[in-house]
């Protein structure tokens, strides 16, 4: 593990830049994982209660375990605290990214109590809690679509790799077959088929994105299965199974870590563009991109709904790529 | 014993035919250390590759034991694995980077688990042995190979191949990666294992100085034929292939300072297109018209053969 620190870790961390770009995918990651603690209607303390309402003591903490949610949920606090009724400490966005109103349409940014610190949209909904709920979608979705195109990459590009001859022959044209497909096209006529829902946007994505992955690991597996220590193994009787999963692979995986970084990346942007054409994560649903849709509407009167959605796509993409980047140099030391 | 008898090995690569071995004849007898030396390309490590079974031979086979080459089952090539093992040359590329050395030197005990009945503490009590008959202690069971230099990178090969007392050892070139203070040490290391071990050498090596120090054997390789094989002693003695003679006189020796070294000319044919002849006509100080269009025949010379036809 000590080895592992030296030879990765401290690279990696003398660059101011990828410091930063870690920070942030940490805290996007940490903004998905708790985004209900960060933007929740329901407060974190109660204390004063002057009403006939039965409120627990947290109602935030109280409604992930108890069953009366929905009646938590229902409570208007906001309102009770407005009529001097209740005191609450709030989240920092005191807003649902569900909860619309219609008396506050596409309010632009306001701070303060109850502000609004990136304004609403079309239907009142508040565009803070829409974003950090958005997160988890969207991080979600580049994850597990690279999950997916990891596998599908590894599999494929390892099989033609270590076999060589006409298994390469067919799988390389297969591969080349899906690259010459336009992706945007494939994924919205799928999307057209099935219906556009979480788990089929990460598929699709991931369906789509594998073809990289596999010709870097079929020229991995080509390279790699010649070097002596494979040869040494095959010897001592190896099987190909144990070849390839402890000899080659855990020597090829250098190029696929930083693939898999840049693939984020892309798998980000594209979820905001399937959302920006109308067939991304469904529609109550929050997600980058379906806020940054509603700006095409309305691109004069309010450019929050294009600002703050485009600025965390932005920071996403930037840091993994920054991430990636940095990945490449510190795994290829003829780069160093 | 092993027996290679009239080995062929023909790459393809597009239209061309390359003849990397041609008719390779000559036994590896039992408890010997017998040596393959010839110039890059003159096919010994193909030959190494042919009897681990790396290759398929085009013609000719190999015996060791009860087999032979082409009547091989799955289950006999696990019978030749366990008792052949095979040490690399460069000692850099022969050990997986991200294993550690006990999994690295455990690996065949682990394969052929089946037949060697260990569990985990037996077979790292194994390790621990045949490091120490390498000359490494029980510290490097948990090291990666990056931490250790190149000799002992070298001895950990080693011990690799001798995990499962195997009868024979491939040593394709095993120390002239090294440095040349290491060179003795793993020469000398490798002349203990074989009496110690009752190993049988298939030395590969295009040193005559090395060769001159182990081998009991030899056979000199050119152009993916045997032109000459004998017995060590007798082969330095009394060469009778000009090749064997040229390659003695281009050994550097303290006796020849002074004098300048005698380098051949010209270059090996090529071995898409080998010359109908003996191979080494074009080159040869003793050629005659014959050499150019017939390949001679073997003679037999003192308990080996040559093949020439203007011999020494």
């Amino acid at each position: 593990m000590k080895k592992i620190f030296v030879l990765l870790l401290r690279p990696f961390f003398s660059d101011r830049l990828t410091i930063s770009a870690t920070l942030i995918i940490i805290l996007f990651v940490f903004t998905a994982t708790f985004a209900r603690f960060i933007a929740s209607p329901l407060p974190y303390l109660v204390w004063n209660n002057q009403t006939e309402i039965d409120i627990p003591r947290s109602p935030i903490l109280t409604a992930v375990f108890a069953k009366d949610r929905n009646r938590l949920e229902s409570i208007r606090y906001r309102q009770l605290v407005r009529e001097g009724k209740l005191s609450a400490l709030f989240a920092p966005v005191p807003y649902s990214p569900y909860e619309t109103n219609l008396d506050q349409i596409l309010h632009p940014p306001s701070l303060g109590r109850f502000g609004h610190y990136m304004g609403t949209d079309n239907l009142g909904r508040d565009v803070a809690a829409r974003l950090i709920h958005g997160t988890e979608n969207s991080i979600l979705v580049g994850l597990v679509a690279v999950g997916i195109a990891l596998v599908f990459g590894i599999l494929i590009g390892g099989a033609a790799g270590y076999y060589g001859g006409l298994t390469d022959l067919l799988l390389s044209r297969f591969i080349e077959i899906v690259i010459c497909f336009p992706t945007m096209i494939l994924i919205m006529a799928v999307l057209a088929l099935l219906k556009p829902s979480l788990v089929n946007i990460m598929v699709v994505i991931g369906m789509t994105g594998w073809t990289g992955i596999a010709r870097v690991i079929r020229g991995e597996f080509l390279k790699r299965k010649k070097t002596d220590f494979v040869t040494a193994a095959r010897l001592s009787g190896a099987s190909h199974i144990r070849l390839i999963f402890r000899h080659i692979l855990p020597n090829s995986l250098a190029p696929i870590v930083v693939m898999a970084a840049f693939g984020i990346a892309g798998a980000v942007l594209t979820e905001s563009a399937l959302s920006f054409l109308g067939i991304g994560v469904p529609a109550p649903e929050p997600s980058w991109g379906d806020v940054l849709k509603l700006s095409q509407d309305y691109p004069d009167i309010a450019w929050w709904l294009t600002l703050f959605p485009g600025f965390f796509i932005f920071l996403t993409v930037v840091a993994f790529n920054l991430l990636g980047d940095r990945l490449r140099k510190i795994l290829n030391p003829r780069e160093q | 014993m092993i027996r290679f008898a009239g080995l062929s090995k023909i790459f393809t690569s597009g239209k061309n035919r390359i003849h990397a071995l041609q008719n390779v004849s000559f036994d590896v007898p039992q408890g010997s250390v017998t040596a393959v030396v010839g110039e890059s390309g003159s096919g010994k490590s193909t030959l190494a590759r042919v009897f681990t079974g790396l290759y398929q031979p085009n013609g000719g086979y190999f015996a060791y034991g009860h087999l032979m080459s082409p009547f091989m089952s799955q289950r006999d090539w696990r019978w030749l694995r366990r008792r052949v093992a095979m040490v690399f040359q460069d000692p850099y590329s022969s050990l997986n980077p991200r294993l550690r050395i006990e999994q690295i030197v455990s690996e065949p005990l682990l394969i052929h688990r089946r037949k060697v009945h260990m569990n985990r503490q037996q077979r790292r009590d194994r390790v621990i042995e045949v490091l120490e008959q390498v000359g490494l202690n029980s510290d490097a069971l948990e090291k990666y190979p990056h931490e250790f230099s190149g000799g002992q990178r070298q001895r950990i090969g080693i011990a690799r191949a001798l995990v499962l007392h195997p009868e024979v050892l491939v040593l394709d070139e095993p120390i002239s990666a090294l440095d040349v203070s290491i060179q003795a040490q793993v020469l000398n290391l490798l002349s203990d294992l074989r009496h110690k071990e009752n190993l049988t050498y298939l030395f590969i090596a295009h040193d005559l100085g090395v060769i001159e120090y182990i081998s009991d054997y030899t056979a000199v390789m050119y152009a993916g034929r045997v032109v000459e094989y004998n017995q060590t002693a007798e082969l330095f003695r009394r060469p009778r292939h000009p090749y064997t003679m040229s390659l003695l006189d281009a050994m550097p020796s303290i006796k020849k300072i002074g004098q300048p070294f005698k380098a051949l000319e010209g270059e090996t044919p090529s071995p898409i297109h080998p010359p109908p002849g003996c191979p080494f006509a074009k080159r040869c100080f003793r050629a005659q018209d014959i050499c150019q269009q017939e390949m001679p025949q073997p003679s037999q010379n003192k308990g080996g053969f040559y093949y020439c036809h203007n011999p020494l």
